[in-house]
């Protein structure tokens, strides 16, 4: 589990552009939305969705757990976790 | 035509080594690390330019747009087979997104508009701003931007659209267009005109002086010509693509030269590119 968050992490900030962060900075209990967190916005949530369906060949089919699944890189974790094949 | 004062100016010149501190001109980290060069280039010189201004139009000229972010938003399109691909490069990819970051930054929702048309595209857009200000508009904001990428270099020497002896090159400039002149005033325009087609060398010298008679300006009037092209020199002699390179929009910087070295009398910006797209511009202090 911690090497796929670490892997995530790294994901986030390539294909987000997180130019000043390394996977140190990013906390991964921390939300990933909003002003609590890293700030992202719905551009970046559908960043997400191409580096889940891209590297583990995951989608989401019911939009309605997304706030969900995107909570967190941990939550994501989780997710990918219990659905990779 | 009615006076139009530019009453404040910036430019961002890479080839003459300018590089400014995104971080500062663009603090907001969500929107500067989505932007490729061109967009940071290009907001960040806006910015300069319309700092503390309630702008009332915003415009933006270039000739190929965002390159590089449209280069990858084609090559995600064919690694992928035209699927999963990523939003930032497509936004990225359409000409007017710097019109639009620049409308958010600037809190702007009044005109907005985007010219793309090679190499008069920045010459439309002083058209456009003309027009705008003659229907009573204020502070006009008008800027000229194009990138250079690696490969677009080769296919525009491949296709005959650079010279051989021309370097590409790149640049963002804005203009604060206004009727009404303030301390801070660099120039104001007499005039401007545009030519598509061939010229040879000795049309466009006739041309040059049937604009400036027009004007009622004799060569000698003129104490500076920004030569974006071959022309007779009138006054000093500024090769301005000498320090920007060629680009479609590169008048924009022959026009930021002209108007920040003019002390006295009349500057002429006359720019050709691709031998088909030729404009002049007569400055008056």
């Amino acid at each position: 589990m911690e090497k796929l968050i670490e892997e995530l992490k790294q994901h986030l900030i390539e294909n987000l552009n997180l130019e000043d962060l390394t996977p140190a900075d990013i906390d991964a209990e921390a939300p990933l939305f909003g002003d609590e967190g890293l700030g992202l916005d719905s551009i970046d949530a559908l960043e997400i969705i191409l580096i889940l369906e891209r590297n583990y060949g995951l989608k989401i089919d019911n939009p309605a757990k997304g706030k969900e699944i995107f909570y967190s890189v941990r939550t994501l974790a989780d997710y990918i976790t219990a659905n990779r094949k | 035509m009615q006076k139009i004062y530019i009453n404040s100016l910036s430019s961002i010149c890479p080839p003459k080594g300018d590089a400014p501190d995104y971080k500062a001109l663009i603090p907001n980290a969500n929107m500067r690390r989505r932007m490729g060069r061109m967009l940071k280039m290009g907001v960040a010189s806006g910015l300069q330019c319309a700092a503390g201004v309630e702008v009332e139009a915003v415009i933006t000229t270039t000739g190929l747009g965002c390159l590089a972010d449209t280069e990858k938003f084609l090559n995600e399109m064919l690694d992928n087979g035209g699927q999963m691909l990523n939003p930032t490069t497509f936004i990225h990819s359409t000409f007017n997104t710097l019109g639009g970051q620049l409308a958010l930054l600037l809190h702007s929702n009044a005109y907005n508009m985007t010219y793309a048309q090679c190499g008069h595209s920045f010459e439309n857009g002083l058209t456009d701003a003309a027009l705008l200000l003659g229907e009573g508009r204020r502070n006009v904001l008008l800027g000229g931007i194009d990138e250079r990428i690696d490969s677009g270099e080769v296919i525009e020497r491949r296709l005959g659209c650079l010279d051989s002896d021309a370097f590409r090159g790149e640049g963002a400039q804005f203009f604060l267009l206004d009727t009404a002149p303030t301390a801070a005033s660099a120039a104001a325009f007499v005039d401007f005109s545009t030519f598509s087609g061939k010229m040879s060398r000795e049309e466009v010298d006739e041309w040059i002086d049937r604009f400036l008679s027009d004007n009622g300006v004799v060569s000698g009037d003129v104490c500076l010509t920004a030569c974006g092209g071959s022309c007779k020199v009138r006054g000093e002699r500024m090769a301005f693509k000498e320090e920007c390179g060629e680009y479609p929009t590169a008048v924009a910087y022959g026009l930021y030269r002209a108007a920040s070295e003019l002390s006295e009398g009349y500057a002429l910006v006359y720019n050709c590119y691709l031998d088909r797209y030729h404009s002049l511009i007569l400055l008056e202090k």
